[in-house]
């Protein structure tokens, strides 16, 4: 055992004195410290970029989620756009140009008719009529105004009960006086 | 009280008041993106008395208005009332049409509003509706097809431009058709309302010939005689004719009165008071549908006409969009990043 670990002392020895002979040794020193620097910014891009933004792409289920969410994004917008653009054609035929400022304030034709036919006891037959339809119209208009104005101091007069009594009387007095006459 | 003689007294003193040009009114509405609105109203006039209870839509002191007046070029003179108001929602707006007194006061009008976020988009919708005059009447769409309705919904103007442009031929028969079709369609509207007020007048305990479903399926028989003794209806009615040849001579003695007060009821429904107007909308962002027509300022237009909402509701509506920017730029910024992410890792792999 003893011999052993003198021979291995010895050897430890001799290579510890036979150095080796350098010819370049401050270029030998310049290679390693560029490769050892270049080796440790390789390893610090990797991590900071890579890794921490898109880390989520080792992991199977963010990975398929964020995918389909794209996807779906897409698909929205496509679909948006594509019925937009659908709703403006269509717009674009349905909408008429119309050159008329406003619809004139008349009654339709219906509306105006049985008007008339109520007013004459729905008799009058319109093709044998002398009066013009800008003056049936007048009259029609007339009569609807007075209707409403008829309607409106009627509502006026049932809120107050004071006034409608007057207006009662009054109408009493000249029903008795006509009688009188 | 007198009614009737009271009614006759102011009837007379009225007449002889009362003018009878109601304004030209155009209302524009324009939506803000928050759901409030700007209405506008312009009324022209040939004289300058504007009274509240002529003005076709809710008009009242809380208004901003202004008077001016226009002179034509062979001197004729337009007056002009603007009036504008900031509504602060629809139903502020739905508020003013039911304390309305104007003239067309006797409608049951409103408003609606809706915002629908769709992520790229934002979706508004504004619509104005008026309801339905009749209760039974059908609706004018199974009388005309789809090209007739077109000419029956557009304003006058288009129609009166189509009628004196090139193919006029085509659109003068056109045109006959649909009035034919549309004195079908009201006469039938006005059989059937009154079936269905008879009905109601009736009540539900009646023998099985007189049950709604029964009267219904003899609206024919009314319809014919209409058709045929057009100018004779009111003698023929007052005579029994018509309700003895509808339910018989021993129904129609006994329901004589409740088939007058029904006649009464249509009637009045007809006659309810109504002066045209048109509605202009104005919606925010970029205009994507709507039912109505551009005038000559490119604003959507619609015509209000009381046979639009005699049997079925008239709506005027319009939607538009506004694209959400923020939500552009998200998305494209998250697209890039996983198309990036997916780069990489296939990159690394290889």
């Amino acid at each position: 055992m003893k011999n052993v670990d003198e021979k291995y002392r010895r050897a430890i020895d001799v290579l510890k004195r036979s150095r080796p002979v350098l010819t370049d040794a401050y270029d030998i020193e310049g290679e390693v410290i560029s490769k050892i620097t270049l080796l440790s910014g390789k390893e610090k891009v990797g991590f900071s970029v890579f890794d921490f933004l898109f880390g989520w792409t080792e992991i199977v289920w963010i990975r398929r989620s964020l995918i389909t969410v794209s996807f779906v994004l897409v698909a929205i917008f496509v679909y948006q756009q594509s019925m937009i653009v659908k709703q403006l054609n269509w717009l674009s035929t349905q909408i008429g140009e119309n050159q008329e400022q406003q619809v004139h304030s008349s009654f339709s034709e219906y509306s105006g008719r049985l008007k008339l036919l109520k007013i004459s006891g729905r008799g009058v037959q319109q093709k044998n009529s002398t009066v013009s339809e800008e003056q049936l119209d007048m009259i029609l208009k007339s009569l609807d105004k007075l209707q409403t104005d008829y309607e409106n101091l009627m509502k006026i007069l049932n809120e107050n009960p004071e006034l409608k009594e007057l207006v009662d009387k009054k109408l009493d007095d000249i029903d008795y006086k006509k009688i009188k006459l | 009280m007198n009614t009737k003689s009271l009614k006759l007294i102011i009837s007379i003193i009225l007449i002889l008041i009362v003018s009878c040009d109601e304004p030209e009114t155009v209302v524009t509405n324009i939506i803000h993106p928050d759901g409030s609105v700007t209405r506008k109203i312009e009324m022209r006039k040939k004289d300058n008395k504007f009274k509240i209870t002529d003005i076709q839509v809710p008009l009242d002191s809380t208004w901003a208005i202004a008077d001016s007046c226009e002179i034509s070029l062979k001197g004729d003179t337009t007056w002009i009332k603007r009036a504008v108001k900031d509504f602060k929602n629809v139903e502020e707006l739905n508020l003013a049409y039911k304390t309305d007194s104007g003239c067309n006061s006797n409608l049951k009008r409103n408003a609606s509003f809706s915002k629908r976020f769709r992520w790229f988009n934002t979706i508004y919708r504004f619509s104005e509706t008026i309801l339905n005059r009749f209760k039974y009447g059908s609706p004018v769409s199974e009388f005309l097809t789809k090209d007739e309705l077109q000419w029956f919904y557009s304003p006058s103007g288009d129609n009166e431009a189509r009628l004196n442009g090139p193919d006029s031929l085509r659109y003068k028969s056109l045109s006959d058709t649909i009035d034919k079709k549309k004195d079908e369609w009201f006469f039938r509207t006005i059989v059937s309302e009154w079936v269905g007020e008879f009905s109601e007048q009736l009540g539900p305990n009646t023998e099985r010939d007189m049950c709604p479903d029964s009267l219904k399926k003899k609206e024919n028989i009314l319809l014919d005689i209409i058709k045929a003794h057009g100018d004779d209806i009111d003698s023929l009615w007052n005579s029994g004719y018509i309700l003895n040849e509808f339910i018989g001579e021993s129904n129609s003695l006994k329901y004589r009165a409740e088939a007058d007060s029904a006649m009464d009821i249509v009637e009045d429904r007809i006659l309810l008071r109504f002066v045209g107007y048109s509605v202009r909308i104005l919606m925010p962002g970029k205009l994507i549908s709507s039912n109505g027509f551009a005038d000559s300022s490119q604003l959507l237009v619609w015509p209000v006409n009381d046979e639009y909402f005699l049997t079925e509701p008239y709506e005027m509506w319009a939607e538009s969009k506004v694209p959400n920017i923020w939500a552009w730029i998200v998305s494209a910024i998250f697209i890039v990043f996983v198309a990036t992410g997916i780069i990489v890792r296939k990159k690394k792999r290889d």
